[in-house]
C-alpha cells in the first residue's frame, strides 16, 4: 500500500494521564505516521477519548510528551489545536441546542462584516455553497435542538473535516449514523487520506476498522498493548488483545420462543412526522425497526411511549387499551425506552452513578418517597456488576464515565425496572465488542423470561444478528416486514431507501 | 508521584470541604481580631442574628438546585412576618389565649407563604415562563399586599407572639435558633433521603433526561416552591416577632443573602449542583463577617463594601481551585 513509507507526524512518548481514582492513560508510547489512516481500539474506559483530548489540547497530561512534526506540542486550548492544524470530532456532540445550524458550524470562526458585526448571510450562502458541492443538505436554519442526532453528528463532521486541518481526530464518529452517512463518511475519509491527511479514528465497530485503517494500535486499561499494520490483525487477534480473552462468536445464538402479543400499535399518525404506523410485538420476540436518517422510527418510539404528541392512534399492552398520556402512563404499564441520545434524554451528567441508575426505580419499583436505601445500594451494586459499568465509585460524576460507561448506566437505569416491552433506541451506541455480546445475551434472557424488545438499530450487522423480524421505516411509513430468514442487507436496505 | 498523589489528596480534601476551611480561617481571623467573638453571648447572638436568613437559604437552596430562583423571598415574609403578628394580635384582642392564637398566627403565616409561591410556581411550570421574571413580580405584589394589608403603617403592641422571636430556652437559647436548625435538618432530610430530593437534582441538573425517565418536572418545581413558602411563612414569623412589630418595609433584599448564601457555599444557579451544607455555611460566613464588623463598629456603608468583596473573593477562591482538577 506504500504508506508505511511517511514520516512521524505525531509521537507519543511515555505520556500518563490520570484522574481522581483512574489512570486513563499509563506509559503510552506509539507514532502515528503522516498521511495514514490509524485506528484505536479498546474497551469501554481504556483511555482512547483521553488521548484524543490530551492531543486537541482538551486536557494537559502529566507525564511524557507529544511530538507533532518532529516539535513537543503542548496545545493550551482546541482552538490553539485547531488553528495549528489539528481538528477533533468529539465522541459526544457539544453543540449549543438553541443555535442554528449555520451559527453552530461557524462557532469561533464566524465571519465578520468589517471586522465587527456576524455576516451570517455570508456564512449561509458558504455552507449552502459547500454542501452542495458535497452532495449534501441540510435545513441550516433549524436550530441544533431540532436535528435528530445523526443529523448533528454529520454537521460536527464536516465542521471538522472543512477546516483544512493536517491531522483530523475522530472518535467513534459513525456510532449514530445510518449505512448512508457511514458510507459518505469513510467516502470523505479516503479522500482526505489522498490529500495527505492523517486520520486518527476511534471506533468499536470492526467492518468500519478492518475498511479504513492502515494501521491499529490497541489499548487496555490505559496502556498501549500493540500497533501495528493492519495486515498483521484478524477480527479475532483485536478482539483477543482488547479484551484479554477469546470470543468466538458475535452474537449469541437465538432460539426465540415466540408467545402471545405484548404490544399492539395501530394507525399511530404523528402530522407530518409519520403515518399510519401499525405493528405488533409479540413476547419473547426482538423486533428489529430499521430505516435511513430521517425516516421516523425514534419519533415513531418517542410519540408511542407518551414523550411526544401524538395525532391518533391506539396502543394495546398485555391486551388492555393504554391511555397515555404521559411517559409515566408508559412506565406504569411496563414499556420502557432506552433514548439514542444519552446525553439529552438518558443521564443526568452532573449527578453521580448512583442516582443516575436508580432514578426510574425511585419511583416504579420502590414507590416509596422516603428512598430505601439499601435496597437502592443493593440494586445499583447489581446493575454495575450486570452492565461491568467501570466507575471509580458510586458517588462518581456521570459525566466522568467514557462514553461506553455512560452507556451502561443508561440501558442499568432502565432495566432496573423490569420492562414487559422495552424500546431501546441505538443500544449499543459506543459499547465495545465485549460488552455488546454481553448485552446481546442479557437480551436472550430478557427475552426468554418473556419480554418483547424493539430494537432501532442503525448497525445493520447488530440488526440482522438479533431480530427476530425487522420492520422498515421509510419517510415515516412502515414500507415492509420481513421476518429473520427473509431480511438480508441488501433487500432491507431497498426497502428503506425506497425503489 | 508520591508528591504528585498528596497533592491530589489535598486537592481532593480542598474540593470537598473548602468553604468549611475558608470559614474556620475567617473563625480564626475574628477571634483574633476581638476577644468577644468566640464569647457564648455573641455566638448565640449571631447564630439568632441569622436564623431568618438561613432559613430562608433553606428553601431558596432547594429551588436553586432545581434550576428555579426566587426574587420575591424578601417582599413575602415582610407579608407573612405582619400578617403572623396581625393575625396574633387581633385574636388575642378579640380574647382567644396565647397558645391558639399564636398558633393559628403561624400557620396564616405559612399558608400565605405557600399560597403566593404556589401562584409563581404554577405560572412558571405551566407557561414555562422564566423563574427570574415571575418572582420579580411577585415581588412587587407581595410588597404590594404587605403594604394594603398594614395600611402602611407598622404593626405595634403585638402582644406575647413576640417571645416567639425574642425568647429564649432557660434564657440562653433562642428559640428562633431551634427553629432554624429543624429547618436545617427538613431540607437536608429531603435532598438526601427523600425521592423528591433526588427529583430535584434530576430536574435542575437535565429537565428533559429527568421528563424522559418519568419524573414530572412540573410537580417538582410546584412542590419545591411549596415547601419554600413554608419556609418563608416561618422566617417572616421570626422576623417581625424579633423586632417587635409588624414593619411592611422590612425584610428588603434578604433574598439576596440567601442567594448569595446559597453560591458561597457551591450551588449552581443553572441548577442541578448545591447542598444545604453548603448553604448553611455560606449564611454562617455573611453572618460572621457582618457581625465582626459590627463588633469592630465599622460603619455600616463601610460594612456593605466590606461584604460584597469579601463574598465575591469566596467565590473566586472556590472556583480557582476547584478549576485546578483538569
Ligand atoms: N474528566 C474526567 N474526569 C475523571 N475521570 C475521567 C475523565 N475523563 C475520563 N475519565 C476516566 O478515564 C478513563 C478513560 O476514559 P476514556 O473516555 O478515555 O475511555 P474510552 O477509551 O474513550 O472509552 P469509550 O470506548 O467508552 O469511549 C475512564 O475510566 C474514565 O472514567
Ligand atoms: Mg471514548
Amino acid at each position: 500500500m506504500g504508506h508505511s513509507e511517511g514520516e512521524m507526524i505525531l509521537e507519543f512518548r511515555h505520556v500518563g494521564k490520570s484522574f481522581p481514582g483512574v489512570k486513563a492513560l499509563d506509559d503510552i508510547s506509539f507514532g502515528v505516521r503522516r498521511g495514514t489512516i490509524h485506528c484505536l481500539i479498546g474497551e469501554n474506559g481504556a483511555g482512547k477519548s483521553t488521548l484524543m483530548k490530551v492531543i486537541n489540547g482538551m486536557y494537559k497530561l502529566d507525564e511524557g510528551e507529544i511530538l507533532f512534526e518532529g516539535k513537543p506540542w503542548t496545545p493550551k486550548s482546541s482552538a490553539q489545536a485547531r488553528t495549528q492544524g489539528i481538528a477533533m470530532i468529539h465522541q459526544e456532540l457539544n453543540i449549543i441546542p438553541e443555535m442554528t445550524i449555520v451559527q453552530n458550524m461557524y462557532l469561533g470562526k464566524e465571519i465578520l462584516k468589517k471586522g465587527l458585526v456576524v455576516n451570517d448571510r455570508a456564512m449561509r450562502q458558504e455552507a449552502e455553497e459547500y454542501l452542495r458541492q458535497q452532495g449534501l443538505h441540510y435545513p441550516l436554519n433549524r436550530k441544533m435542538k431540532d436535528i435528530s442526532l445523526a443529523e448533528a453528528q454529520m454537521i460536527e463532521i464536516i465542521k471538522a473535516i472543512s477546516c483544512g486541518a493536517r491531522i483530523i481526530l475522530m472518535d467513534e464518529p459513525t456510532s449514530s449514523l445510518t449505512e448512508k452517512e457511514v458510507q459518505f463518511l469513510i467516502d470523505k475519509i479516503f479522500e482526505l487520506k489522498e490529500k495527505g491527511i492523517t486520520i486518527i479514528y476511534i471506533s468499536h465497530k470492526m467492518e468500519e476498522v478492518f475498511k479504513l485503517a492502515d494501521y491499529v494500535s490497541i489499548f487496555r486499561d490505559g496502556k498501549h498493548i500493540v500497533t501495528g499494520v493492519r495486515e498483521e490483525f484478524t477480527r479475532a487477534s483485536i478482539i483477543e488483545k482488547m479484551v484479554g480473552r477469546e470470543m468466538k462468536e458475535i452474537y449469541p445464538p437465538r432460539n426465540a420462543k415466540v408467545g402471545e402479543v405484548l404490544l399492539k400499535v395501530e394507525n399511530l399518525s404523528r402530522k407530518g412526522v409519520f403515518e399510519n404506523i401499525s405493528f405488533e410485538v409479540r413476547s419473547g420476540e426482538i423486533l428489529g425497526v430499521s430505516g435511513l436518517v430521517g425516516a421516523g422510527r425514534t419519533e415513531i418510539a418517542r410519540s408511542l411511549i407518551g414523550l411526544d404528541p401524538k395525532d391518533s392512534g391506539d396502543v394495546w399492552c398485555d391486551g388492555k387499551k393504554l391511555e397515555i398520556r404521559s411517559i409515566n402512563d408508559s412506565i406504569k404499564n411496563g414499556i420502557a425506552m432506552i433514548s439514542e441520545d444519552r446525553r439529552r434524554y438518558g443521564l443526568v451528567l452532573l449527578r453521580d452513578v448512583e442516582e443516575n441508575v436508580s432514578m426510574v426505580a425511585l419511583k416504579h419499583k420502590f414507590d416509596k418517597k422516603v428512598i430505601p436505601l439499601k435496597r437502592e445500594r443493593a440494586l445499583v451494586q447489581e446493575m454495575i456488576d450486570d452492565f461491568a459499568i467501570k466507575t471509580p465509585s458510586f458517588e462518581t460524576e456521570v459525566k466522568t464515565l467514557s462514553g461506553g460507561n455512560q452507556q451502561k448506566v443508561v440501558l442499568a437505569k432502565w432495566m432496573a425496572v423490569n420492562p414487559k416491552v422495552l424500546i431501546m433506541d441505538e443500544p449499543t451506541r459506543g459499547i465495545d465488542v465485549g460488552t455488546k455480546y454481553e448485552i446481546y445475551k442479557m437480551m436472550n434472557r430478557l427475552t426468554d423470561a418473556g419480554m418483547a424488545i424493539i430494537m432501532i438499530d442503525s448497525d445493520m450487522d447488530e440488526l440482522l444478528g438479533m431480530s427476530d423480524r425487522v420492520l422498515i421505516i421509510r419517510r415515516g411509513e412502515i414500507a415492509g416486514e420481513l421476518s429473520r430468514e427473509e431480511a438480508v442487507p441488501n433487500v432491507v436496505m431497498d426497502l428503506a431507501v425506497g425503489g | 508521584m508520591n508528591n504528585k498523589q498528596t497533592k491530589e489528596k489535598i486537592l481532593a480534601f480542598y474540593n470537598k470541604y473548602g468553604i468549611i476551611i475558608i470559614l474556620v480561617g475567617l473563625l480564626i481571623i475574628c477571634s483574633i481580631l476581638s476577644p468577644v467573638f468566640l464569647s457564648k453571648e455573641n455566638i448565640v447572638n449571631l447564630l439568632s442574628q441569622i436564623a431568618v436568613v438561613t432559613i430562608l437559604t433553606c428553601g431558596i437552596t432547594l429551588l436553586i438546585i432545581a434550576g428555579q430562583t426566587d426574587l420575591s423571598g424578601g417582599s413575602i415574609v415582610a407579608l407573612t412576618g405582619c400578617v403572623c403578628v396581625g393575625t396574633f394580635k387581633q385574636l388575642s384582642e378579640g380574647g382567644m389565649g396565647d397558645w391558639p392564637a399564636g398558633i393559628l398566627a403561624v400557620l396564616s403565616a405559612i399558608a400565605i407563604g405557600m399560597a403566593l409561591n404556589f401562584v409563581s410556581g404554577v405560572i412558571i411550570t405551566k407557561f414555562k415562563a422564566p423563574a427570574f421574571i415571575v418572582t420579580l413580580a411577585m415581588m412587587q405584589a407581595g410588597r404590594g399586599i404587605c403594604y394594603i394589608y398594614t395600611g402602611g403603617t407598622p404593626i405595634y403592641k403585638i402582644g406575647n407572639i413576640v417571645k416567639l422571636g425574642q425568647g429564649r430556652i432557660r434564657g440562653v437559647l433562642p428559640y428562633s435558633v431551634i427553629i432554624m436548625f429543624l429547618c436545617i435538618a427538613v431540607t437536608w432530610f429531603i435532598l438526601k433521603k427523600m425521592r423528591l430530593g433526588r427529583h430535584i437534582y434530576a430536574v435542575g441538573g437535565n429537565v428533559e433526561s429527568a421528563v424522559a425517565s418519568g419524573i414530572s418536572m412540573q410537580w417538582t418545581i410546584i412542590k419545591t416552591y411549596l415547601i419554600h413558602g413554608v419556609f418563608v411563612g416561618i422566617a417572616g414569623a421570626l422576623f417581625m416577632t424579633r423586632i417587635n412589630s409588624g414593619q411592611p418595609a422590612e425584610a428588603v433584599g434578604l433574598e439576596f443573602d440567601a442567594i448569595t448564601a446559597a453560591i458561597i457555599g457551591g450551588a449552581s444557579l443553572s441548577g442541578g449542583i448545591g447542598s444545604v451544607y453548603g448553604s448553611i455555611i455560606g449564611s454562617v460566613i455573611i453572618g460572621v463577617i457582618t457581625n465582626i464588623l459590627t463588633l469592630k463598629s465599622v460603619q455600616s456603608y463601610y460594612q456593605m463594601i466590606i461584604t460584597g468583596v469579601i463574598i465575591v473573593l469566596a467565590v473566586i477562591l472556590d472556583i480557582v481551585t476547584k478549576g485546578k482538577k483538569e
